[in-house]
């Protein structure tokens, strides 16, 4: 930016002495003969025309490209996407009319060329020539270094934006430098006519006309160096906006990966300890059992004694029934890929034979099955535990008060599951949705954070061990789904398990 | 009457499974490791033999593959109560090894003769005691 400013800082200056200058000829073209004012009217005509275009497209050039007029414009549209489009397409608006403008001072420069060829000395002529072969060069390498710099700008390389921005300045350096050359000659030759009364007044005009014509140039391509640098400036301060959204977007999925990383070690952990102080006391469980059975058939019948020894035996079986459900809930904390499969509807029918005569009837039981065929990555038990454990509690939730149990058995796409249970990672195309919901009481708030811990329970002492869902979670997990809940006290529970839909048995995709 | 092989590193487990079996009058006899298992096979004719899956030395599955091996008609009970991976899993693994049954620990009584009469119909249950 500061370039710009430091070369249009002396150009400026030299427009302001330049317009005083031609008050000052204008005044001295009136007083030329009446054959010199024809034909300068009649070449002079066209080109006064020409440079009031290009004056009106300076100007064009100058109150669109103003910071203002594109921050407002950027600003207007939310989309940094829309923004960018945008901005690209300000910039090539610019650009055009510059290019226009450069253009049609070339335009004004050759036909200058043919309208002064007779009155204009040999030698200026020929070093009109070179100039406007010059300038013609310099400007088409500018052009080739300002394609370059959008090139990389659209890459996203910050080194190659960097190192194409260094080439364009360069090349507008360049060009700017020899505009001044050339304005400078002339000037010097126009100061040389003017102070020779000789001179013919309609050359004089001429070379002034050539030198405001390149006078002209110099502006445009400036205000087209400005216009580019603040349309860059702008994509430039669009891109990092965008990147560090990227940025904290990518923050913040890796912040919950690491979360959910941590949760799943931690729960590893817990689930290898579980499984090593299961193992131990299961060891120690054995003479217990055993032995307790073997004492218990020597005593008499009906001894105290004798119930002794039964006691030791029932408690000893409740135990290995809790490390059971411990051992349970630990294998679905491990990440071990199970080739473990079961049809869903098939294996919830076969529950359902036992468990909807277990319902009590002043509970209304509904049952959907929306899906013919689903296979899962279970077994059938495990299946039916899950779905008899989240029968068991909608039907505790209800207390023994009339209500309502709905079980839906539907298959839903990832997409739909992924918004069921969003933190979850669910990657499978398909998956198979199992709801069991009630109009019981409801969970409160806070207690939902805690409902998959193990040994956590709402239920009276003795009521529940608190395994029931953390067993089920881990049978969900074990199988590559989660289950979701959502609750609301007083209205009711809405369990859905999401298994992902596998391969039947056969090795085949299910077709359905 | 055959002779039981017991392979088990735990003391108590060993004496629980001695005593169940003698109850049920079989004969067994007591190893610690697969080392002494092998060692005992060497001189002994037995009918079956009753492993544990995790021990030290020979491996429980180890000692399963090798009992494959060395003696093809030797009928191996395995048993388990889980660990690193649950006794589930280790059973799989077992079964896979050669075990001719799998059993969990801690296992009911009439359970473990049940899967033992599977190999040894010989033995009768006696009338008198209640079963």
């Amino acid at each position: 930016m500061f370039k710009a400013n430091t070369i249009i800082i002396p150009a400026g200056i030299v427009v302001l002495l330049f317009i005083a200058f031609l008050a000052y000829t204008g005044h001295q073209l009136a007083e030329s003969s009446t054959r010199d004012v024809a034909v300068a009217r009649e070449t002079g005509v066209p080109i006064v025309l020409g440079l009031q275009d290009m004056r009106a497209g300076v100007m064009r050039i100058v109150t669109s490209s103003s910071e203002q007029a594109l921050l407002q414009h950027l600003t207007v549209n939310d989309h940094a996407g829309h923004a960018h489009t945008d901005a690209r397409s300000k910039e090539s608006e610019l650009v055009n009319s510059g290019q226009q403008i450069y253009a049609a001072g070339l335009g004004i420069l050759s036909r200058q060329f043919l309208a002064t060829q007779q009155n204009v000395p040999p030698d200026t002529l020929a070093r009109r020539r070179a100039d406007m072969a010059n300038l013609a060069t310099v400007y088409s390498s500018l052009l080739a270094s300002a394609r370059e710099l959008s090139l990389a700008t659209a890459s996203g390389n910050i080194e190659a934006l960097l190192e194409a921005k260094e080439v364009f300045e360069e090349s507008e350096t360049a060009t700017l430098m020899a505009i001044e050359r050339t304005l400078n000659a002339e000037l010097s030759i126009t100061e040389s006519m003017l102070a020779d009364s000789a001179a013919s007044t309609i050359a004089l005009g001429q070379g002034i006309d050539y030198a405001a014509a390149l006078i002209m140039l110099a502006v445009a391509l400036l205000t087209l160096a400005v216009a580019r640098l603040h349309a860059l400036e702008s994509r430039a301060r669009l891109r990092a906006e965008r990147n560090s959204d990227e940025l904290s977007r990518e923050i913040e999925f890796r912040k919950q990966a690491e979360t959910q990383l941590v949760a799943a070690q931690k729960l590893s952990g817990m689930g290898t300890l579980l499984g090593g102080i299961a193992h131990s006391i299961n060891n120690h469980l054995v003479p217990i059992l055993s032995l307790s059975q073997l004492l218990g058939k020597s005593l008499p019948p009906d001894s105290a004694d004798r119930r002794d020894a039964e006691m030791i035996t029932d408690s000893a079986r409740s135990a290995r029934k809790t490390l059971g459900d411990v051992l349970a809930f630990a294998r679905g904390t491990q990440d071990q890929p199970t080739s473990d499969r079961c049809e869903a509807i098939a294996a919830l029918r076969h529950l359902l034979q036992i468990a909807s005569k277990a319902m009590p009837s002043a509970i209304a039981f509904n049952i959907r099955f929306e899906v013919e065929t689903a296979w899962v990555g279970l077994t059938s038990t495990e299946l039916e535990n899950l779905a008899l454990n989240l029968l068991s509690n909608a039907r505790d939730a209800l207390a023994g008060q009339p209500g309502r149990i709905d079980l839906i058995a539907q298959r839903v796409d990832g997409a739909q599951a992924k918004a069921e249970s969003p933190i979850i990672d669910l990657p499978a195309p398909c998956y198979f949705r199992l709801e069991i919901s009630d109009t019981g009481s409801g969970i409160a708030p806070e207690v939902l954070p805690r409902l998959f811990d193990p040994f956590f329970t709402t239920k009276e002492v003795g009521q529940g061990t608190g395994l029931g869902l953390a067993v089920s979670y881990g049978i969900a997990h074990r199988a590559g789904g989660t289950i979701a809940v959502r609750s609301e006290p007083g209205k009711g529970s809405c369990f859905a398990v999401l298994l992902p839909v596998v391969d039947t048995e056969a090795g085949f995709e299910d077709p359905s | 009457m055959s002779t039981i092989l017991i392979v088990d590193d735990d003391a108590a487990v060993r004496y629980t499974l001695q005593r169940v079996l003698a109850a049920h009058d079989f004969t067994a006899h007591p190893t610690a490791n697969g080392k002494e298992a092998l060692a005992y096979l060497k001189d002994h004719a037995v009918g079956l033999i009753i492993t544990d899956i995790i021990m030290p030395e020979v491996e429980g599955i180890e000692l399963i593959h090798t009992l494959r091996a060395a003696y093809p008609d030797l009928p191996i009970l395995a048993i388990s109560g889980g660990g690193r991976l649950d006794a589930r899993e280790h059973l799989k693994m077992a079964e896979a090894f050669g075990a001719s049954q799998t059993l969990r620990k801690p296992f009911d009584n009439d359970e473990l003769i049940a899967a033992i009469r599977q190999f040894l119909p010989g033995t009768t249950p006696p009338a008198n005691k209640g079963d």
